[in-house]
């Protein structure tokens, strides 16, 4: 009551009557400091920023387009670039060629990792199929989303064609995983 | 009246009402961290180092961070009194419909014994838990320490 608009009124008379009782209050005081306990509330914030999780979504396939195969097994290369070579007894006849592409979002400047598939399989008619593996992207060593949150990578890999496979369309999947550092 | 007359005496231990100060000095923050789409993670304040130990699927990145701080200072009469702070059992950080909870709270020194009129400060830490897939933003809330003076 002492910090309301009354307040000097009240002191007034509170001094007042303090110089009369005073004799009876150092009394009381003096036998009930012994056990007393006093507590005060104060309260703090709390607070916590949450960034996004780190997600990646495939915007492109992996695309080998049409090879042709011979009695020499050989291999398919699709770049990250998107660019295809073959070795062995392999040669190239036009297709679809693509690098797997993907899109990364999250918190904006943070490092980032790619994992990848050590090998994946492309099964075909009946139950023939081929292996791709060396699997690489073309984030460099070190992967980082930009100042948006926001990042990309594309994908080739190296396709392993047997002597005399079997012709007809070969489709398989593997997964792409990212990770905050 | 006479109560009144107490108060202005300033015994701190004699009553009630604390006459010295307590006061909340500092906020306790966890910066930046981001939660997992499949897994829910904690993250955990340390109240004298402010360090941060992570579980599940969190991932820290810094920024702003650092324990509560709470202080105050004596008054008269309160030379060796016993402070500690009680503090709830779990406090909500929100946004929008969605929170995280913190819970766990420690407190640095665990007491302090004041000496006449001097400040006193203690540092609060606390585990948030962050459920997965929690929305990205800013997450407030509030939490109330009570300093307990005994022994004066």
């Amino acid at each position: 009551m002492y910090r309301s608009a009354g307040q000097s009124i009240w002191n007034t008379v509170a001094r007042r009557l303090a110089a009369v009782v005073a004799g009876f209050a150092v009394v009381s005081m003096a036998a009930t400091a012994a056990q007393a306990q006093a507590s005060a509330d104060a309260t703090a914030g709390a607070s916590v920023t949450i960034a996004n999780p780190i997600a990646v979504t495939k915007t492109a396939d992996l695309s080998f387009g049409t090879v042709v195969p011979s009695a020499t097994a050989g291999t398919v290369v699709v770049s990250t670039g998107g660019a295809r070579s073959v070795s062995g007894g392999v040669s190239e006849l036009g297709g679809t060629v693509t690098a797997a592409a993907y899109s990364v979002t999250g918190y904006a400047n943070n490092a980032y990792t790619i994992t990848l598939p050590a090998s994946a399989t492309l099964a075909g008619p009946g139950t023939t199929s081929m292996t791709a593996d060396t699997f690489a992207h073309s984030a460099g060593t070190s992967p980082a989303l930009d100042g948006t949150g926001a990042g990309s990578f594309s994908v080739g890999a190296t396709l392993n064609v047997g002597a005399n496979q079997t012709p007809g369309a070969y489709t398989g999947t593997f997964n792409v995983t990212v990770a905050y550092n | 009246m006479l109560a009144g007359w107490a108060g202005n005496a300033a015994r701190a231990c004699d009553g009630p009402n604390f006459s010295g100060t307590f006061q909340a000095e500092l906020d306790i923050a966890f910066g930046v961290v981001a939660s997992s789409l499949s897994s829910a993670g904690t993250v955990t304040l340390d109240a004298a180092t402010g360090g941060v130990t992570t579980t599940g699927g969190i991932t820290f990145f810094g920024g702003d961070v650092h324990p509560a701080r709470f202080s105050g200072r004596g008054g008269p009469g309160t030379n060796n009194c016993v402070v500690t702070l009680t503090l709830p059992a779990s406090a909500t950080l929100r946004r929008g419909g969605r929170m995280a909870t913190l819970t766990n709270f420690t407190v640095w020194p665990a007491s302090i014994t004041l000496r006449g009129r001097h400040p006193f400060s203690f540092q609060v830490g606390a585990t948030l838990t962050v459920p997965a897939g929690l929305p990205a933003g800013t997450y407030s809330g509030s939490f109330t320490a009570t300093a307990v003076f005994t022994n004066c």
